[in-house]
């Protein structure tokens, strides 16, 4: 069964079709909510939100854009929402726990993750904590979920070209902090 | 281990099974849609609660139009100017501008109270103007 299908049954409160797109799309959902955040539990709450929000509104998608890139929106509006109310509450978020990996969990949800790969997710966990959250998000979506930048430019409302030079900026800022972190090792 | 290589390499994560759960049960505990009224059921709406301003704008559409129909429509008759009508506007005329656009001896135009003071009329003022320049033109 096609996307328009499953979003029409959806619409009229078909559950089982509503998980079928769940199943589609929670990996982008919670890639994205967990690198944004590197805290499992704060990821699922944004995970849970954006499906919740999918599921009240679906019945009012006319479909003008992807339904993907509607999803998408929704979770990078909620992951910032959330980034955004961290900031004003000092004592939730900050780049040290961002930075921190919950080993255990980690590997219980990724199996098949060997240690070389926790090593890579620990260190860009530290190196995406140290750029704003406008750069981070971009950076995730562009070189980890792969999207494009017209994809980048529709999910986060920014002109193309805005998306553009806040990639080219992110990649430069982590080029120089991993170089950094190399000589300091 | 450099940039790129490092991003390559980082896997895309597995969602946590507990996340379905969490979804299921919040729509389960009254996460309802928010349903799009159809044309009908705005129309019900819309009747049943009716904006007070909307109201008011109806209703005094509908008096104005009501108004504008049944008003008797007076009809004015306006009746021809008489010869006797004409002297008199001009006996007015002569007694009001006369004073007003009145020249001294020199012709230069004066008025106020010194055009009071001064017996010449419009008329009479008008033929000496028309005597010079009749004059210069001869």
């Amino acid at each position: 069964m096609d996307d328009f299908d499953l979003i029409k049954r959806a619409g009229q409160g078909d559950e089982k079709a509503f998980k079928e797109l769940f199943e589609k799309h929670k990996t982008f959902v919670w890639n994205v909510s967990y690198r944004m955040t590197y805290d499992f539990d704060e990821a699922e709450d944004i995970a849970q939100e954006v499906f919740i929000k999918v599921w009240k509104s679906i019945s009012k998608f006319r479909g003008t854009s992807r339904f993907s890139t509607w999803v998408y929106r929704i979770t990078v509006n909620s992951a910032l929402n959330t980034l955004g109310k961290a900031a004003r509450n000092e004592s939730h978020f900050d780049e040290g726990a961002m930075a921190h990996i919950d080993t255990q969990r980690f590997m219980d949800q990724n199996p098949e993750a060997n240690l070389a790969q926790i090593e890579a997710e620990r260190i860009l966990a530290q190196l995406l904590a140290k750029l704003d959250n406008e750069r981070r998000i971009v950076i995730i979506l562009r070189e980890i979920e792969g999207l494009s930048y017209e994809e980048i430019a529709e999910t986060t409302g920014a002109p193309i070209g805005t998306v553009r030079s806040r990639i080219a900026r992110g990649r430069k800022d982590l080029e120089e902090m991993g170089a950094l972190m190399e000589e300091i090792r | 281990m450099k940039m790129e290589e490092l991003l390559e390499n980082t896997k895309r994560l597995n969602a946590p099974d507990t996340l379905w759960q969490r979804v299921e049960k919040e729509m389960a505990d009254g996460a309802g849609q928010v349903k799009t009224p159809g044309f009908m059921e705005r129309l019900i709406t819309l009747l049943a609660n009716p904006k007070p301003a909307l109201s008011l704008a109806a209703v005094a559409a509908v008096a104005l139009t009501l108004t504008i129909r049944l008003a008797p429509n007076p009809e004015v008759t306006i009746e021809p100017i008489q010869p006797d009508d004409t002297i008199e506007v001009n006996k007015f005329i002569d007694e009001t501008l006369g004073t007003m656009f009145s020249y001294d001896s020199d012709f230069t135009l004066i008025s106020g109270d010194k055009a009071d003071n001064t017996e010449l009329t419009l008329s009479e003022g008008l033929d000496n103007i028309l005597w010079i320049n009749g004059g210069d033109n001869a």
